[in-house]
């Protein structure tokens, strides 16, 4: 069961996902991530936070490559300031995992992490 | 969220993970027969089945098969990786473990995916493949067992593959990260690259289709491992690998096909990070360098061709055909009776059109008709070859039963199997299992002699059975023949006296003693062995063959064998035929059967032999059709004779008219008619009449009977 969270904290928009983002998942997460693109044009600092992903397949990370390219269409400046272990093992293989990416999204520093 | 029905998948998975289970049965056989147990491409051709039955399984939800097939595939793997536990007992265990599977799929398709009544025997197997070491179980998922060590460098392989995915993949439960981690476990990954770009933003994006595309630069041992990886991923992806053997102007052609499932642009990203080279993704300068290689080369679907062949090395032709991408399209086999029910009347059809035709001396119609004649031509072969099968498969199938009997019966006994190839209708295939198995257990169990007593006959210690089929007139026949001890003729006659079919054996050759083995109460369920007889005598195999209007013929010689024939007729819809008359009668007969036609000789008649013919000065016996159909109808002035050829002799027809080949559509015989011996169908004549189709095997045997039945039925007389 995937949760998206958002949340308005000091001018950034932080987005939370927890649970599974998998092939079952995605269609309702992309729903939900456009509504969010519709309603949240301001600020243009997104955050994702995707420390409690328990579960994440290609389709998944599909859909953060997605996000990606739309938060660049949209103009706003996304980045991901936590990553759960599956993720990052799931990202690495596919190459789209290191210190400056994580899944076409860009990693916050660690100055820019949200608490 | 979208459900997907895999009701489908999963009828056809149960057909295909049998197909994979006896492929399977096949290698293991292959290995305990004496093929070199390190031989790689056997071995990995085993894993390759374990590895998509589980695969398979776990898709269309048979846990209980997924589960267990993976330690076996999981045994196999250590197996590739140079471990050697396929010693003789392994072979046995991983052979119940393909009964296992297919008692699984027996479930499965039940309805039950869990197969816990199965779980005690579930156990002992895999403690039995667990004998071979610990953790078998854990090579796939844990990187630190087989394969798992990457190679570092020197020997194996270079590559790099690159991987537009179909759309349906994610949907069908194909993850590409997925197939990417299990790849990593067996070969060192260098790098990897997505093209992110080719993900179109959410608003535009279907979620559930995929639009991966994705570089892999590393090296392997062995090149087959990213098509093990990836082999789930055949449909309607593009997977182009390149190895170090490739040349530049080949992996330039080979580009193409990716470059028209992707623009340029869209690939750059691959270019420059060196995926693709600048000397492969241009023209090649000159012609020279653009050597032929098949455009098809692996490039669609699989790099499975280029695993198994890289340049340069050889390939024998059965591992090419094992590679190449074979595409089958599964029909009911209803449907394909149904096509040919109608093909038949589509050239009874067209035969009435012919002969319309013809009436009207209409030339251009004439012309039109003869084209039309042609296709249907065409168009029945076609049909006819759809339900042809070869009989291989089903003699392949014994190599298990030998393989286990024997070793139960003490005996050392080699299959061999001749002319696999021949094939015949499908439905006679499926019927002729049981009495085949019947006659291999017959020869299996009184036939063959145990080694001590070959040795002591001078014989090999090992015994053969031979398996051989072969086209023969318009026939299948099929042998089934052991070098053991023959059939001992006294104890026939002793059983057959005893059970009361004769009351002396006075005036019987060997060949009619051979015979009582096929008589009613011969074999009896209290002297029979558990393995040849379950109650089953050869008077049943008898009627089985005559049922299916074939004909089983015994040859035995003390000391030197047995051979049992099994004549089987196509039992096609349609065949070429020769049509004759007698009277308004129309019979036709198998074309292939016919030796010649020609008119009776003055003199050939021999007044001393009334069922002979001096034909050429030899005597041929012939049969006159119209005493044996009872036509009342004065004999014309010249008949002709028509010899056929039946098994190994030639007989004489007699006829009073010749009408000259046919395609004739049979229709069976059925309801009060369908025991008649010697004819074996009718068929509508494109006049409307209707003509008999002959069994000329059953007609000549029928003669042969009747002449020599006062002689064979001994208690009978007096």
């Amino acid at each position: 069961m995937m949760n998206i969270e958002p949340s308005d904290q000091a001018g950034r928009f932080v987005v939370r996902v927890t649970g599974a983002l998998t092939i079952a998942e995605v269609g309702d997460a992309r729903s939900v991530m456009i509504d969010h693109l519709r309603t949240h044009t301001a600020p243009h600092t997104w955050e994702f936070d995707l420390g409690d992903v328990a579960e994440i397949d290609s389709a998944g990370v599909q859909l953060l490559l997605a996000v990606a390219n739309s938060t660049t269409e949209h103009q706003i400046h996304a980045s991901v300031v936590r990553t759960s272990p599956v993720i990052d093992t799931v990202a690495k293989a596919l190459g789209l995992a290191n210190g400056v990416h994580c899944c076409g999204l860009a990693r916050a520093s660690s100055r820019e992490t949200c608490a | 969220m979208s459900t997907i029905d895999i009701s489908a998948a999963v009828a056809t998975f149960l057909v295909e993970g049998r197909e994979l289970a006896e492929e399977l049965e096949r290698g293991l056989l292959k290995l305990d027969e004496g093929h070199d147990r390190n031989d790689p491409e056997l071995i990995n051709a085993l894993f390759r089945a374990a590895h998509t039955i589980k695969g398979s399984a776990g898709i269309v939800g048979i846990d209980s098969l997924g589960r267990f097939t993976h330690r076996v595939e999981s045994l196999l793997d250590r197996v590739r990786s140079g471990e050697p536990l396929l010693d003789d007992a392994m072979i046995t265990q991983l052979l119940r473990c393909c009964d296992h599977i297919n008692k699984l799929l027996d479930l499965a398709a039940a309805g039950d995916v869990e197969g816990r009544d199965l779980a005690a025997v579930e156990g002992e197997l895999l403690a039995g493949l667990d004998r071979s070491g610990t953790g078998a179980h854990s090579a796939v998922e844990s990187p630190s067992n087989s394969g798992a060590t990457p190679p570092s460098s020197g020997q194996g392989n270079d590559f790099r593959l690159l991987a537009l995915f179909g759309d349906d993949c994610l949907r069908h439960g194909m993850d590409p990260a997925s197939a990417l981690l299990y790849l990593a476990s067996l070969a060192r990954i260098d790098d990897t690259m997505v093209l992110g770009q080719l993900v179109p933003a959410l608003d535009r994006l279907d979620a559930e289709t995929c639009h991966l595309a994705i570089a892999i630069r590393g090296h392997c041992e062995r090149l087959a491992v990213i098509d093990e990886a990836f082999e789930f991923f055949r449909e309607g992806s593009c997977l182009l690998l390149i190895s170090d053997h490739d040349t530049p102007a080949q992996t330039h052609e080979r580009l193409q096909r990716l470059r028209q499932r992707a623009s340029d642009e869209q690939l750059q990203p691959w270019r420059q990070a060196g995926f693709i080279q600048d000397t492969e993704w241009n023209a090649p300068q000159s012609p020279a360098t653009a050597e032929a290689r098949p455009a098809s080369r692996g490039v669609e679907g699989t790099p499975g061709a280029e695993a198994a062949a890289p340049r340069g090395e050889p390939t024998s032709a059965p591992a090419a055909a094992a590679a190449a991408p074979a595409r089958f399209v599964r029909v009911p086999a209803p449907r394909l009776d149904e096509l040919i029910q109608q093909v038949g009347e589509l050239v009874i059809a067209g035969a009435g059109v012919d002969v319309l035709s013809r009436d009207t001396r209409n030339g251009r119609l004439q012309e039109a008709v003869e084209s039309l004649m042609k296709l249907i031509d065409s168009i029945q072969s076609g049909a006819l070859q759809l339900r042809m099968v070869p009989i291989g498969e089903t003699f392949s199938r014994f190599q298990r039963v030998v393989r286990d009997v024997s070793r139960d019966l003490g005996k050392n006994i080699h299959l061999d199997i001749v002319g696999g190839d021949t094939e015949l209708d499908k439905s006679m295939v499926e019927r002729i299992g049981d009495p085949l198995m019947h006659l291999v257990r017959n020869a299996m169990d009184h036939g063959l002699e145990t080694p001590t007593e070959r040795v002591a006959a001078g014989k090999p210690e090992q015994g053969t059975l031979r398996l051989r089929a072969f086209h023969d007139s318009g026939n299948v026949v099929v042998e089934v023949s052991d070098d053991g001890r023959g059939l001992n003729t006294e104890r026939i006659v002793a059983k057959a006296i005893e059970r009361g079919i004769v009351s002396s054996a006075e005036g019987m050759n060997d060949h009619d003693i051979h015979q009582l083995i096929f008589e009613p109460g011969f074999s009896t369920a209290e002297q029979v062995t558990s393995l040849s007889g379950r109650g089953v005598g050869m008077d049943v195999v008898k009627r089985s063959i005559e049922s299916l209007r074939g004909a089983i013929t015994l040859n035995s010689r003390p000391g030197e064998g047995t051979l049992m024939q099994l004549r089987l007729p196509l039992t096609l819809a349609i065949i070429d035929g020769f049509m004759v008359g007698v009277d308004a009668a129309r019979f036709i007969l198998p074309l292939d059967m016919v030796v010649e036609c020609i008119e009776l000789p003055d003199g050939a008649m021999l007044p001393e032999r009334p069922k002979y013919l001096n034909l050429r000065g030899e005597v041929l016996p012939y049969i006159c059709l119209r005493e044996t159909f009872s036509i009342d109808a004065p004999m014309v002035r010249r008949p002709s004779v028509v010899v056929v050829r039946s098994g190994g002799t030639k007989t004489g027809l007699l006829v009073d008219s010749l009408h000259g080949e046919i395609q004739t559509v049979i229709k069976p015989m059925t309801g009060i008619f369908r025991h008649l011996r010697s004819i074996c169908g009718t068929s509508i004549l494109g006049t409307g009449d209707i003509a008999l189709i002959l069994d000329v095997h059953q007609l000549v045997q029928g003669s042969v009977e009747r002449a020599t039945r006062p002689t064979v039925n001994v208690p009978t007389n007096p």
